[in-house]
C-alpha cells in the first residue's frame, strides 16, 4: 500500500528520428509544449521534475540542466528536479522515480521527462563501447548489438536452430505496426523474407533486427490520486513497478537463451498487483525489443510463452495487434530508439492503450497494460502496470 | 524569515499548501548508520567499483545487516567522471545490489537520500543502501567543460570553477566587498582548515594561516588555490530505514530524517541573480515547514557544502541565518564558525577540506549522523539535536544552482 | 555541414582517463605478462571467477584464494562482427565469452584463426563448447590485450 496512488495523466511526445532540425532544449521543449496544449493544467502547476537521460549520447554530461528551462525550471525561484540515469532502463527509471515522487505523498503533480539525441554521436555503437569494462572487455569494441547477438547465439544453440527466421517475423510484426504510428522513426514495409535476406551486422543479429539510433523526447504528467481525475477524466493507474539489477559479469548461468532477471522480476511484480495470469489478464505489452530476438525472450520471461517456445507465439501470430496478447502495437524499440527515453515511451504507450488515446494503434478494449525496459549488460530490467481501475484487487 | 523583493518579483515563494504535509512525519525514517572509507588524493589502489563495495561491506558488517535484507540501493554517480557509461552497472553490483531495485542520481548523492527516503515513506520499502564515490580519475574540470551545452556555453570554457567563480564575483560587486574579497575568504579558509586538522576523517588536514591563503595564486579570480574544494577520494554509504524496522534491530539514540527538499533553478546565466542563491531559499524554507522548524536559528549545528568561502557566505544568507549580503558580519563579529559560536557550521572542515563529489552531501550526512550520536571524535559538539545538511550538485550546470537540504534530529 | 536548411556543429568529447587497477585486477595482468591467467575462488560460493573481482556479487564476501586458470578453455558463446563500426576494429572479427578451464566465469575475448568470411564457414568450427585457447602477444604490457586472441585447439 503506498501512501498515494498514482496515476498517468498526460502524455507529450515529439515525432522521434533524425531531428537535427532541432538542438537539444527545443527537442524538450516540443515535447512539453505537445503535453500542455493537451491538458487543463500549465507547467506552473507542475511541483517536481524527474529528468533522465543516457548520458555520452548526447555529447552533453548533464543536458538537463540546459533543457531545464523547458521544464519551466527557470520560472521563478525554480523547482525541484532531478536527474536519474541507469542504461537502456534510464526512461522507466524516470518513471519509478515519478512514481515515488508521487507515492511518498512529497508531491501531487509530477513532470517525467527525458530527451535524448542518438543521432549527433557519429557512432552510436562506439559510445556503448565506453560502457563495457575499460580494464576487461572494452578491447572487443563490445557494443549494444553484440550484446543482441550473443543472446541469439545462445538461443540458436540451446534452442532452435531455425530463430532467425523466426527473428524475421518480429522484424517485419513491428515495422509494420509502427506505420500506425505517428511518432516513429523507421516507417518501413517489410516482409519477414525481406528481413531474413538483411546482411549481417554481428552474426546472428541482421540489419533489420536491430533497432535504429533516433533521437526524441517524451513527457508523461502523474498525478495522486487527490487531483488526477482532475485533471484527466480516465485516466491510467500506475498499478505496480519494480526493477532489478543483475550482475554485470557474464556468469554462466546468467541465463543468456532465457532471461532469468527478467523472469524474477516478473513474477515480483505480478505477485505485487495481484496478476494471476498474466496471459489473461494483461491485454497489452509495450516491451523493450531493442533485437528481434530480445522480445522472443520476454515473451518466455513474461510468461507468454514456455522456455524455448516463445516463437511458437509468432506462428500463431498471438503477439500481432489483433492477437491474444498484443506486443508492441506502436511499433516498439525496433522501429525508434532514442535510448534514454524509449523505456519512458514504452510507459506512455501502455499508458495511452489504458487511457484509450493512442489513436491509430489503439488496441481495443485495454484495462491492463505492461510497460517493459531493460539496460545494462543485459542485467537491469524495469517493469510497470498501468491499469484502468485505481485499484486492481 | 527573509522575504525577498527583488526587481518587483517575488523570488521566494513558500507554497502555501506546504503545511498539510505536516502529517507524513508521523511515519518516519531513521539513519541506520553510515561508513566513510578514509578521504585522500587519487590512488590506484582499489579499481573504481572496489571503493564502494569496501564501504557498503564495512557499513552492513558494522550494523549486523544481511545484504540479502535491503530492500533497495540507490547510488549517485556520474559516467564522465568514471570513465564508464551506465558506471552503475559495476557500482550495483558492488553495493549489494545484485538481484534488488536499482536506481541511480547524476547529482549530488544527497539526491540519492532523497529516492530512499521517498521509498521508504511511500510504504513501499523498509530498508534501503545508498552510496556514494568519487574516484578523481579524471580531471572534474574539464569534465565539468562537457556539462555545458554544445553551442553556447562549452567552447566558452565555462566549468564548474568558473561558475562558481562567477557566482562569487557576483557577490562580491553587490556586496561592494571586493575590497575585502581576499580578508574575507583567507578568513574562512584558515578557520576550516584549522577545524579539518581535528578531524581524522578530514582529506587536507593542514592547518592553513589567512596569510597563506592570501599569498597563493589565483586559479580564477576571485579565487586563489585553496578556496575550491579538494580533489577527493573516498566513498561513503548509509543505510535508511523505516522507524519501524529500525526499532526491531537498535535500542540506541535514533537519528530520524525530518525532511528533505530540493530545488534547482534555470541554466542561463544572464537572466538569474547570481548572488542570490535562491534554490537553496527554497529549497530551505519547504525543509523548515516540513521539519516543523519556526526558526532556523533552533538548529544546532549546520553541514553545508561551503565549496567557496564565498559560497560559505551566500549560503548561510539563503538559509536564513543572516539577511542578505550581511554573512561577513557574522564573521567580524564571530557569531559563526566550525565551534564555540552562536552558530555552528561545517567543524569537520567542510568541502573545502573534503570534498569526494558526488558522495560529498552522503558524507556530510554522516557527519551529522555521527554528531548526533556522539560519536564524531575530537570534532564531537555538545548539544547537538537538530542538524540541518546542505548538498550542491555544483558539477551540474553553468553556476546552475541544485540545492538539497535536509534536516536530522536525534530522539 | 548543413541538414535541410538547419546548420550541424561537429564536436567530439576528449576525455583522459587514469583507471586505477586496484589489488586484484594488478595483479592478474601482472599474470598476464607471464603468461598465467589468475582467477579468484570465493569462500562462499566457492565460484572460481575470471577475471577476479574484489568481491562476489551473490555472496558479497571477498574471495582471497588465487588459482591459476586456462589458458586452456570452453566457448560459452560468441558473436561475428560484420558491420564496421567507427572507432572499432575491422570486421570480420569474433567475440567470444570463454570458460577457462578450472573458472566459473567466463571472459570476454577475440576468438580468431578462424574463417570468419561467413557465419556458415564460421559455424563449422565454432560452436558452444569448443575448445580454445589462449594466444600471447609478443610485447606484453600489462593488459588484457597481452591475451592476443582465443584459437580453437586443433584436434586429431
Ligand atoms: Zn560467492
Amino acid at each position: 500500500m503506498v501512501k498515494q496512488d498514482v496515476a498517468v495523466v498526460g502524455v507529450g511526445l515529439t515525432k522521434m528520428g533524425r531531428r537535427y532540425d532541432s538542438n537539444h532544449s527545443e527537442l524538450a521543449w516540443e515535447a512539453i509544449k505537445e503535453l500542455f496544449d493537451k491538458t487543463t493544467i500549465w507547467i506552473d502547476d507542475v511541483d517536481a521534475v524527474v529528468y533522465g537521460t543516457m548520458d555520452p549520447f548526447d555529447g552533453i554530461a548533464s543536458p538537463e540542466r540546459w533543457d531545464s528551462s523547458a521544464y519551466g525550471i527557470a520560472r521563478g525561484a525554480g523547482k525541484p528536479l532531478v536527474k536519474v540515469t541507469t542504461g537502456g532502463t534510464t526512461g522507466m527509471s524516470i518513471a519509478l522515480s515519478a512514481y515515488y515522487h508521487v507515492a511518498s505523498g512529497l508531491y501531487d503533480i509530477v513532470l517525467a521527462v527525458g530527451t535524448q539525441k542518438v543521432t549527433e554521436p557519429v557512432e552510436a555503437q562506439e559510445v556503448l563501447n565506453i560502457a563495457v569494462d575499460p580494464l576487461f572487455d572494452r578491447h572487443t569494441g563490445v557494443g549494444a548489438i553484440a550484446v543482441g547477438a550473443i543472446q541469439a547465439s545462445a538461443y540458436y544453440f540451446d534452442y532452435n536452430k531455425k530463430i532467425e527466421e523466426y527473428m524475421a517475423i518480429v522484424a517485419s510484426k513491428n515495422r509494420l505496426n509502427a506505420l500506425r504510428n505517428p511518432y516513429s522513426h523507421l516507417k518501413l514495409k517489410v516482409t519477414p523474407e525481406e528481413a531474413l535476406m538483411a546482411p549481417y551486422l554481428i552474426w546472428p543479429i541482421k540489419l533489420l533486427d536491430s533497432c535504429p539510433s533516433s533521437d526524441g523526447s517524451v513527457a508523461v504528467l502523474m498525478a495522486s490520486d487527490k487531483v488526477a481525475r482532475k485533471i484527466f477524466d480516465s485516466p491510467a493507474w500506475v498499478s505496480a513497478v519494480d526493477y532489478i539489477s543483475d550482475t554485470y559479469w557474464f556468469c554462466c548461468n546468467k541465463g543468456l537463451s532465457f532471461w532469468n532477471s527478467l523472469a524474477i522480476l516478473a513474477r515480483r511484480l505480478y505477485r505485487k498487483a495481484g496478476i494471476s495470469d498474466p496471459k489473461k489478464q494483461i491485454d497489452v505489452f509495450e516491451l523493450y525489443d531493442a533485437f528481434t530476438i530480445q522480445e522472443i525472450l520476454e515473451y518466455e520471461a513474461l510468461g507468454l510463452a514456455n522456455k524455448g517456445e516463445g516463437w511458437k507465439l509468432l506462428e500463431e501470430e498471438a503477439t500481432y495487434p489483433y492477437g491474444d496478447y498484443p506486443v508492441n502495437p506502436s511499433g516498439g524499440v525496433l522501429s525508434t530508439n532514442p535510448v534514454g527515453v524509449t523505456g519512458l515511451w514504452r510507459f506512455a504507450e501502455a499508458a495511452l492503450q489504458v487511457m484509450d488515446n493512442a489513436g491509430a494503434h489503439q488496441v481495443p478494449n485495454v484495462d491492463i497494460a505492461l510497460a517493459h525496459a531493460w539496460g545494462g549488460a543485459l542485467q537491469f530490467h524495469a517493469l510497470a502496470l498501468l491499469s484502468r481501475e485505481r485499484k486492481l484487487c | 524569515m527573509w522575504d525577498l523583493y527583488i526587481n518587483n518579483e517575488l523570488v521566494l515563494i513558500v507554497e502555501h499548501h506546504c503545511a498539510y504535509r505536516w502529517c507524513f512525519l508521523m511515519d518516519r525514517v531513521v539513519i541506520l548508520g553510515g561508513y566513510a572509507t578514509s578521504m585522500t588524493d587519487f590512488n590506484p589502489k582499489y579499481q573504481f567499483y572496489e571503493l564502494p563495495y569496501v564501504s557498503s561491506r564495512e557499513l552492513l558488517t558494522e550494523l549486523g545487516i544481511d545484504r540479502g535484507e535491503l530492500d533497495f540501493i540507490i547510488l549517485a554517480a556520474y559516467d564522465h567522471l568514471d570513465g564508464r557509461m551506465i558506471s552503475n552497472m559495476y557500482t550495483s553490483m558492488a553495493s549489494g545490489g545484485y538481484l534488488k531495485y536499482e536506481s541511480r542520481v547524476s547529482e549530488d548523492s544527497l539526491y540519492a537520500l532523497a529516492y530512499a527516503y521517498m521509498k521508504i515513506i511511500s510504504g513501499e520499502a523498509d530498508v534501503g543502501l545508498v552510496t556514494s564515490y568519487a574516484t578523481r580519475e579524471t580531471d572534474m574540470v574539464y569534465a565539468s567543460n562537457l556539462v555545458m551545452d554544445p553551442l553556447y556555453y562549452r567552447n566558452i570554457a565555462m566549468n564548474y570553477l568558473s561558475g562558481l567563480a562567477l557566482q562569487a564575483s557576483a557577490y562580491l560587486s553587490i556586496t561592494k566587498l571586493q575590497e575585502y574579497s581576499d580578508l574575507i575568504a583567507s578568513h574562512i579558509v584558515s578557520q576550516q582548515r584549522k577545524a579539518a586538522a581535528n578531524n581524522p576523517r578530514a582529506h587536507l588536514k593542514k592547518p592553513l594561516e589567512p596569510s597563506d591563503v592570501i599569498s597563493n595564486e589565483y586559479i580564477i579570480w576571485p579565487l586563489r588555490d585553496g578556496m575550491y574544494p579538494p580533489a577527493t577520494r573516498g566513498a561513503v554509504s548509509i543505510v535508511i530505514a523505516s522507524e519501524e524496522y529500525a526499532k526491531r534491530i537498535r535500542t540506541d539514540p535514533i537519528v530520524y530524517i525530518d525532511s528533505v527538499s530540493w530545488c534547482t533553478d534555470g541554466y542561463y546565466l544572464g537572466n538569474k541573480l547570481l548572488y542570490l542563491i535562491a534554490p537553496l531559499m527554497k529549497a530551505s524554507r519547504k525543509a523548515y515547514i516540513n521539519g516543523g522548524i519556526e526558526d532556523p536559528m533552533d538548529i544546532d549545528l549546520f553541514l553545508i557544502s561551503d565549496v567557496t568561502p564565498f559560497h560559505y557566505l551566500m549560503q548561510i544568507e539563503a538559509l536564513g541565518l543572516s539577511p542578505p549580503g550581511r554573512g561577513a558580519r557574522l564573521l567580524e563579529r564571530g557569531e559563526i564558525g566550525p565551534s564555540n559560536t552562536r552558530l555552528r557550521v561545517n567543524p569537520d572542515g567542510g568541502s573545502l577540506c573534503t570534498d569526494p563529489y558526488p558522495a560529498s552531501g552522503i558524507l556530510k550526512l554522516y557527519e551529522a549522523y555521527l554528531q548526533l550520536t556522539d560519536r564524531a571524535g575530537p570534532i564531537q559538539l555538545s548539544d547537538v539535536d537538530k542538524v540541518l545538511v546542505h548538498g550542491f550538485s555544483y558539477l551540474s550546470g553553468a553556476s546552475s544552482q541544485s540545492h538539497i537540504v535536509t534536516v536530522l534530529s536525534r530522539w | 555541414m548543413e541538414y535541410k536548411g538547419y546548420m550541424i556543429i561537429p564536436g567530439k568529447w576528449e576525455i583522459e582517463y587514469r583507471y586505477a587497477a586496484g589489488e586484484y585486477a594488478t595483479k592478474f595482468f601482472k599474470g598476464l605478462m607471464e603468461e598465467k591467467i589468475y582467477g579468484v575462488k570465493c569462500p562462499s560460493c566457492r565460484r572460481v571467477i575470471v577475471p577476479p573481482r574484489k568481491f562476489c556479487e551473490r555472496c558479497f564476501v571477498e574471495p582471497s584464494e588465487w588459482i591459476e586458470v586456462g589458458p586452456k578453455g570452453e566457448l560459452v558463446n560468441f558473436v561475428i562482427v560484420y558491420r564496421k563500426f567507427h572507432g572499432l576494429p575491422d570486421p570480420p572479427y569474433a567475440i567470444g565469452l570463454i570458460k577457462l578451464d578450472g573458472a566459473d566465469d567466463s571472459i570476454l575475448h577475440f576468438i580468431s584463426e578462424v574463417d570468419l568470411s561467413s557465419p556458415y564457414r564460421a559455424l563449422k568450427v565454432l560452436k558452444p563448447g569448443v575448445k580454445l585457447e589462449a594466444v600471447w602477444a609478443e610485447e606484453k604490457k600489462g593488459m588484457i590485450l597481452d591475451i592476443k586472441y582465443f584459437k580453437p585447439i586443433e584436434t586429431g
